[in-house]
């Protein structure tokens, strides 16, 4: 018998590692996008945990990317409790309280002071340029995709974007340039 | 998106969202579903399908041709065609043929263990025939079949 290498398979999509791989990927991403909407980083990872239930009971056989579906999914039920919570509890809740005090980014010491800006900044936008900064930034998705996901246009997808990207840009000073790099090194 | 926004698009690509606490990854882990559903239930479907389905016709034909030993009706009940028949037939078995019509390799297979096998699927047609010995009727059962073997692979 020849010496056939063979590639490494890849993990079955039910196998343990697959979803412990997928998870360990996506997950971050899922998260952030719940914590959109979500009152607490508590809530949002309840959010999360439904949303992969759901999604392995009852959608896994759907065609689709299955981050798509997730991230839908993710979306519909945190829209569903911040409406309800708004309803019972206040109209309005500045965005501190309605984030929680979490932090939504990995913080690093170099450049922490920055995302830390950034951060505050972002949770000053209404949730739905948020979710559409989002689903563009980290989750990469086209404005199609965004509009598919959150029930819009495209065309109001990317207007949310470009009055995000605006409102930031407005709260944010410009970065200061470091010694040692030109380019933001905060993470 | 506009240009003017590439530097702050750039900045902020480089926040990472936070990693999952381990608390919620275990949570996750609770909820997943088992692990992967093994082939082994696909493999013995055909062959079990097509066995009953054989034993299936072949407990009709006896009934059909078979004399009954019980519960004969009396001579006068009888339809005339019955009563004028020369013989009851007494099927048995006179042919069995595997047809192989397809050879496959599914590719490569891993296991929850972690073990690495070829998939190669070979498709058959089995026929069985039965024949009266005496009469000129016979009954023909064609079934579908799949054989799935997991052939060991080894990486040098």
């Amino acid at each position: 018998m020849n010496a056939e290498r063979i590639k490494p398979a890849m993990p079955e999509e039910n196998s343990h590692d697959f979803w412990s791989d997928w998870i360990r990927d996506n997950g971050p991403r899922l998260l952030l996008l719940a914590r959109q909407w979500a009152g607490s980083a508590a809530d949002a990872e309840d959010i999360v945990q439904d949303a992969f239930v759901r999604f392995w009971r009852h959608q896994r056989d759907l065609p689709g990317s299955r981050l798509a579906l997730l991230a839908t999914s993710i979306r519909r039920t945190a829209v569903d409790l911040a409406r309800q919570r708004a309803r019972r509890e206040v109209r309005e809740l500045v965005a501190d309280e309605m984030l929680g005090p979490e932090p939504m980014f990995e913080t690093r010491l170099e450049g922490a002071e920055r995302a830390a800006e950034i951060e505050r900044a972002l949770r000053r936008l209404p949730p739905e340029q948020r979710e559409v900064l989002v689903l563009k930034i980290w989750h990469d998705c086209t404005f199609d995709e965004i509009g598919r996901t959150v029930g819009c246009p495209p065309n109001t997808a990317a207007s949310r974007y470009r009055y995000a990207l605006e409102a930031l840009r407005k709260h944010l000073k410009a970065p200061t340039p470091t010694p040692s790099a030109k380019t933001p090194s905060h993470v | 998106m506009s240009d003017d926004f590439t530097d702050l698009e750039i900045e902020l690509k480089q926040l990472r969202p936070r990693a999952l606490r381990p608390e919620l990854t275990a949570r996750l882990a609770a909820e997943r579903p088992p692990t992967s559903r093994r082939p082994a239930v696909v493999v013995w479907l055909w062959p079990v399908l097509g066995a009953a389905a054989a034993l299936a016709v072949f407990a009709a034909s006896w009934r059909v041709f078979a004399p009954s030993e019980t519960a004969q009706p009396p001579e006068s009940t009888r339809a005339p065609a019955m009563a004028a028949s020369p013989h009851q037939p007494r099927m048995v078995p006179a042919k069995a043929t595997n047809l192989l019509y397809a050879a496959s390799d599914d590719g490569i297979v891993r296991f929850a263990d972690q073990t690495a096998a070829r998939k190669v699927r070979l498709r058959y047609v089995d026929t069985i025939t039965w024949r009266d010995p005496a009469g000129r009727a016979s009954l023909q059962c064609t079934v579908p079949r799949d054989e799935v073997y997991f052939v060991p692979v080894v990486a040098y």
